[in-house]
């Protein structure tokens, strides 16, 4: 069963044993679920630049097993873009390209400073022809060459979208759940659990509470 | 079932073997990369099969499936020499005249096939030319020219010239590879020996002005 942003909230209010009124708020809801719903996307899509700049050990970058890749399903999008002057914007939730396609053909990557290179390539130059082609990131868009090129295949994780617990209020000003206007969340009922055990962290310095901190830490080493 | 084994099929071998699979994104070498890598691995190859029959045989041979006959441009005259000048597909490998090249002739639907093309090193003309010569068409060739001269000057314009050589290039991915099988395995090793090596070369993309590899302190 897909857990809603109402399950969520209940399962908040009784992992904290706290009453509707007294304790939780949808706001603080709001707060401490989509926080950790962040951080948890960031751990599946792997933490940039986790060593320092030291050369000694790898950066760890997204690991596409298919665990990894079912759990971020939800947020994984094809789309096509056209190229306006050479440049394709970016999706206004893109955070991390998955892979990149011109006519079905490989787009290969390159770095500011082998721009050069590739504009006097003899061997792959930048071709509609030849179905040679080549991307840079710029800000919140893909410059790609040749700029004539007439649109890409993204295929890209888009960042989760932040759940809201809507209400409409009753006779004595209650908030009452509204399931029309909420936003519910995208993942499987085992990661909204997780999140949601991970949001104890929060709370607890929310509360001042270390066992609620000490739970959400050991959930977030664990995953149970 | 026999599969036509093209060099497009050759390559994405090649790219399987080198990646463990599908090629992603980070695969560098592109098809027109890789090919190049081949057609070098394959004109060494036709050598050594030269070489390796002349062991066998006494006398250099070229096997028949390294080669392919193709009608060249229509000659244009050299008024400087008197010579017809044309362009071969390829500049021949290194084997000598008359097996770099393997015969030369002209054809046409009403006349059919004519005397092979008599081939003489280049140096050779200027004395050639003091000695008497059988009727025909002498040819020479020149890094990736050649230059035909009737005995007796008549005129070439407008001859299809054909040209049978072994071709070391690729002029079309899809069709059949022009080389017998057992040589196949000696490119493949060459070719992935080379790609190991290309893409074993340590690489720093870091812009921090400090050289490449492990830091010492």
């Amino acid at each position: 069963m897909a857990w809603s942003v109402d399950d969520i909230y209940r399962f908040t209010r009784f992992l904290c044993n706290k009453n509707q009124a007294g304790g939780i708020s949808a706001t603080d809801l709001f707060y401490a679920w989509n926080g950790e719903q962040a951080s948890y996307h960031e751990d599946l899509l792997g933490r940039w630049q986790a060593r320092a700049a030291d050369k000694t050990g790898p950066n760890i970058g997204m690991i596409q097993d298919e665990t990894v890749l079912l759990k971020l399903a939800p947020f994984t999008i094809l789309v096509n873009i056209p190229i306006v002057s050479g440049y394709a914007p970016w999706p206004s939730d893109f955070i991390y390209g998955a892979a990149l396609r011109i006519n079905g053909q490989k787009v290969y990557h390159f770095n500011k400073d082998e721009r050069w290179s590739i504009e006097e390539d003899v061997i792959d130059p930048p071709s509609i022809a030849e179905n040679s082609y080549y991307y840079t990131e710029y800000d919140k868009k893909f410059l790609i060459l040749p700029t004539n090129a007439p649109s890409i295949d993204l295929d890209y994780i888009a960042s989760p979208q932040d759940i809201q617990w809507a209400y409409t209020l009753d006779g004595n000003n209650r908030q009452i759940y509204n399931p029309a206007t909420s936003i519910q969340p995208k993942w499987t009922a085992n990661t909204i659990i997780e999140i949601t055990k991970r949001t104890l962290k929060g709370f607890g310095l929310h509360f001042s509470d270390k066992s609620f901190e000490e739970f959400g830490n050991s959930n977030i080493i664990t995953g149970n | 079932m026999a599969i036509p084994y093209s060099k497009r099929m050759l390559v994405q071998r090649i790219r399987k073997h080198m990646a463990d699979g599908y090629p992603n994104d980070d695969f560098s070498a592109s098809t027109n990369e890789i090919m190049l890598y081949v057609d070098q691995a394959l004109a060494m190859q036709i050598r050594a099969a030269a070489y390796e029959n002349a062991k066998v045989e006494g006398v250099l041979e070229v096997p028949e499936a390294f080669l392919v006959t193709f009608q060249l441009d229509a000659p244009v005259y050299d008024d400087f020499t008197n010579e017809w000048v044309s362009t071969l597909p390829q500049t021949p490998i290194s084997l000598p005249i008359g097996y770099s090249i393997n015969s030369g002739y002209i054809a046409d639907v009403s006349n059919g096939r004519s005397q092979d093309i008599i081939w003489i090193k280049g140096k050779r003309i200027g004395y050639r030319r003091n000695l008497p010569k059988m009727d025909g068409i002498y040819g020479r060739v020149e890094n990736n020219t050649v230059r035909l001269q009737a005995s007796n000057y008549m005129s070439l314009l407008g001859l299809n010239i054909f040209i049978q050589m072994p071709f070391s290039r690729t002029k079309d991915l899809d069709e059949p590879m022009a080389l017998p099988d057992d040589v196949i395995d000696a490119i493949f090793m060459r070719v992935v020996t080379m790609l190991k090596d290309r893409m074993s070369i340590p690489k720093d993309i870091i812009l921090d002005d400090l050289p490449a590899g492990n830091k010492s302190s």
